[in-house]
């Protein structure tokens, strides 16, 4: 070797060991403030520890089941003194933490604090009832979000998850034990989740949970109630149908309308009638009404309660009397159909509950101030009505868990997405793991690439569509580099009613002749599965694969060409990201033609074998789930942009969707 | 093997600890915490996930203590396999895929103090090892941020020793290309 070489060798060492030197420099990650605090209690009391498999129970719940019973006594001496001085510690921090919400600082203190609480609780009854208090401080903050325009959909999550988790833990102790307090504590959770489903559909209809279809091909009639005043245009009514998205325009001059009028649209659709408060006037009395759940729409005769906070001059209106009344007959307030007398309490803030007794008009409450006399503040309440049971049940319903996150139901099957960027199409057919027979649904492909972070995917939905299909579904499009550019992936997940399955749908673009892809067929190109040949593609048309979670069968559809084709399951072949066990297709299969790299994921059978397949599918499921495609219908929800006046004349778009009750969660 | 007075407590506690003594396994957990939670944080790159897995490694380790067995390795080693399959797991199990590069776009913006501290922490030459491909950059933050020696490293990885070097010297190449390619940019040291 010649000293050059040696020098060069020398040097590369020299220069790999300042690397390493370089490495090693890198500072450590300190852990936050919060989590060495939890260590600090955790590590003086392992029993505390979660247990090792990932369980969606709370941290105190945990606790609850696994630790306190081996660490009898000393145990307990430990976890007062740790409280002590957690309380010394902490104390001043989790009181300002106390008005805190989700994605502020301090909350994490909140949550600690609210399970400390727990894990010293030991009364069954007292441990159902702080759960219920937790829940509806849940409540509240998800209640601030809408309120403060903050539906970010990470934390409607983190707080609406922690509502469900307790809700159903006092619904479980409920059903399991022999509760002490039984009656109140079971009432109190009715009226927890009374107030939780007001809160889901101001949340629905802020577009987080999605159990809402467009209401296409509504009959829709706009126009100013009772006087007849015109739009703008001569025009006294606007007619027409809703499109597929449950939209319809109309031009209308907002700043024309006349005080104390109320613009309002009727609604037929789906075997209901409604009729919804579009626009009012704003209140002209000087008082500022702020009423929640701000619903537009009631159904006829079910009682909703509302708590309305009332301000003048920017102050609020504390202990004062006033009057409310429905002037339009066809509401109640407390129980009666004339003026109803009130009084706010400290905070300016007045409930009362209010029943729909028909749908011939909007409700349009009026209030009167007492001072000194009874002084008009105008309307500050505009409530429509829906009837009518509806027609189609749609049996299916989505939610969205953030940005490309969501959850599918059908009463059957439950499919969820968690974080489409990793590649993950479905993350269980149930909801949660059951192994052996559920498991993420993985494009390989896309894992591969997210892993290194070169790749980039839109996630769309989720959305619901109610037109006799009842399907929800949502989309992850990955573009995905490759040598001549970008190539997109697009995948349709969507259940449907009534059936045990997922259908998956995947589209590449652009196809061309001689692709060589995943989940493509190149023209030209057959493929044999398990000895079944599979007639080859013979058009450039996109290939459309479609495999059914739940059935194990593919659906191909190439170029035109339409088939069904056989392959008996082999468990062996299943790849293991895919491995969705018995029943649950996902078989991967690779071409026969020598093209390198091809790969598909294809099932089965004849039809006889789908529906034997579909029954065993049905079976197996309904072990864990009850079967019930019936979702009841709820009422209308309708959304008008823009919805305070412009100059001139406004163009105003009305979209509607028809409520389901969610399947999710009950 | 690792000796020295940490190691040689963490081993009488690990005794104590096999015997039942909770008490003492609370002690490793603290002694050991902001290690595992180093290396889980740079694996799974952020931190309410890294936070979740530290815990589930010293539940693990709870359960798993009561059938440890002395093979020669450092009682810490131990807790980086269980934290090292913890991971593995936590990515196959692919919650949500996170990569290291994104970190500053962390959504929770109130948390904006603790996660800018993070971000800054993954600058300078972690910033290449991140980008490394995984086999190598988890040995290089074994061998060289944690200061696990080749045997402990191949030992959590479950990889051969020979395995071990080969992807460390990889790595280290690898990385040394990336950083001459960034030359002196800004945020590279």
């Amino acid at each position: 070797m010649t000293g050059d070489g040696e020098d060069r060798i020398i040097e590369e060492h020299e220069e790999l060991l300042a690397i390493v030197g370089r490495i090693r420099s890198v500072p450590r990650v300190r852990p936050r403030a919060w989590f060495r605090f939890k260590v600090g209690i955790y590590s003086r009391m392992p029993g505390l520890l979660p247990e090792p498999s990932r369980d969606p129970g709370t941290v105190a719940e945990r606790a609850h089941h696994s630790g306190w019973v081996h660490g009898g006594f000393r145990v307990a001496a430990a976890v007062c003194l740790i409280l002590a001085v957690a309380i010394l510690t902490f104390g001043g921090l989790t009181v300002a933490a106390r008005d805190t919400g989700p994605g502020d600082a301090l909350y994490p203190l909140k949550r600690a604090r609210e399970s400390l609480e727990m894990a010293f609780t030991w009364d069954e009854s007292d441990r159902a009832e702080k759960n219920l208090v937790i829940a509806e401080t849940r409540l509240a903050e998800l209640d601030r979000l809408i309120a403060d325009n903050e539906v970010d959909s990470a934390k409607v999550a983190e707080a609406a998850g922690d509502y469900a988790a307790r809700t159903s833990a006092v619904g479980e102790a409920l059903k399991a034990r022999d509760l002490p307090r039984a009656q109140q504590v079971a009432s109190h959770l009715r009226e927890v989740k009374t107030a939780g489903k007001n809160i889901g559909r101001r949340l629905a209809a802020a577009g987080v949970a999605v159990n809402l279809a467009p209401a296409a091909g509504a009959d829709v009639v706009i126009g100013y109630d009772g006087a007849g005043t015109p739009l703008g245009d001569g025009k006294k009514l606007v007619a027409g149908k809703t499109d597929t998205n449950g939209e319809i325009s109309f031009s209308c001059d907002l700043e024309k309308a006349p005080d104390g009028s109320l613009l309002q649209a009727t609604i037929e659709a789906d075997g209901r009638k409604a009729v919804l408060p579009v626009y009012a006037p704003t209140a002209s009395g000087g008082v500022k009404a702020t009423v929640e759940p701000s619903v537009s729409c009631l159904t006829v005769g079910r009682p909703a309660q509302f708590t309305m906070t009332l301000e003048s001059d920017g102050k609020l209106l504390a202990n004062r009397s006033v009057q409310l009344v429905d002037t339009t007959g066809t509401s109640t307030v407390n129980g009666l159909a004339g003026p109803v007398t009130l009084t706010t309490d400290g905070s300016g803030a007045l409930r009362f509950t209010m029943v729909k007794t028909s749908i011939a008009a909007p409700s349009r409450v009026g209030l009167k101030v007492l001072n000194g006399a009874w002084n008009d503040a105008g309307l500050v309440m505009a409530v429509g009505g829906v009837e009518g049971r509806g027609s189609a049940t749609l049996g299916v319903s989505a939610l969205s868990r953030g940005a490309s996150s969501a959850v599918l139901d059908n009463g059957i099957v439950e499919v969820s997405c968690d974080g489409a960027g990793s590649g993950v199409l479905i993350r269980s057919v149930m909801g949660r793991e059951v192994a052996g027979r559920t498991g993420a649904l993985v494009d390989p492909e896309v894992a591969a690439l997210a892993k290194n972070g070169d790749h980039s995917f839109t996630f769309e939905g989720p959305t619901v569509s109610g037109n006799g299909s009842g399907t929800a579904s949502y989309r992850i499009a990955y573009e995905i580099p490759c040598e001549d550019g970008v190539r997109r992936k697009v995948y349709e997940v969507s259940l449907q009613r009534g059936k045990p399955y997922a259908v998956i749908t995947c589209t590449l673009e652009p196809a061309g002749a001689g692709e060589v892809a995943r989940l493509s067929i190149p023209e030209g190109i057959g493929i044999e599965v398990s000895g079944n040949k599979v007639p080859a593609n013979t058009s450039s048309e996109p290939t459309l694969l479609t495999f059914q979670v739940g059935a194990p069968y593919a659906v191909v559809e190439a170029g035109g060409a339409f088939g069904f084709f056989a392959c008996p399951i082999d468990s062996g072949s299943y790849p293991d990201a895919w491995a969705l066990g018995r029943g649950y297709l996902g078989v991967m299969v690779n071409d026969t033609s020598g093209v390198s790299g091809m790969t598909l994921a294809l099932g089965i059978t004849d039809a006889e074998g789908v529906s034997r397949l579909e029954a065993s599918a049905m079976e197996c499921m309904s072990s864990d789930r009850e079967t019930s495609a019936e979702t009841p219908t709820e009422g209308f929800v309708l959304e008008a942009a823009p919805r305070s006046p412009a100059a001139g004349r406004t163009r105003i778009t009305l979209t509607i969707f028809k409520e389901y009750a969610k399947i999710l969660g009950d | 093997m690792p000796k020295g007075p940490e190691e040689e407590l963490l081993r009488e506690l690990v005794a104590r600890a096999r015997d039942g003594d909770r008490r003492a396994y609370g002690r490793i957990f603290r002694a050991c915490y902001e290690d595992i939670y180093d290396y889980i944080a740079r694996r799974v790159g952020n931190r309410s996930d890294a936070e979740d897995l530290a815990m589930q490694v010293f539940a693990q380790g709870l359960k798993a203590v009561e059938s440890y067995e002395e093979r020669g390795h450092s009682v810490k080693a131990w807790l980086y396999r269980i934290a090292h399959n913890a991971v593995v797991d936590h990515f196959r199990t692919a919650r949500q895929t996170v990569d290291l590069a994104e970190v500053p776009e962390v959504a929770d913006a109130r948390d904006i103090e603790a996660e800018v501290s993070f971000t800054e922490e993954l600058h300078g030459v972690y910033r290449f090892i991140a980008e490394l491909p995984p086999a190598q950059s988890e040995v290089l933050i074994l061998r060289f941020i944690e200061d696990r020696s080749v045997a402990e490293t191949a030992m959590i990885l479950d990889k051969k020793e020979v395995t071990v070097r080969a992807l460390q010297f990889k790595g280290i190449r690898n990385l040394r290309e990336k950083v001459e390619a960034a030359g002196s940019a800004p945020g590279v040291e």
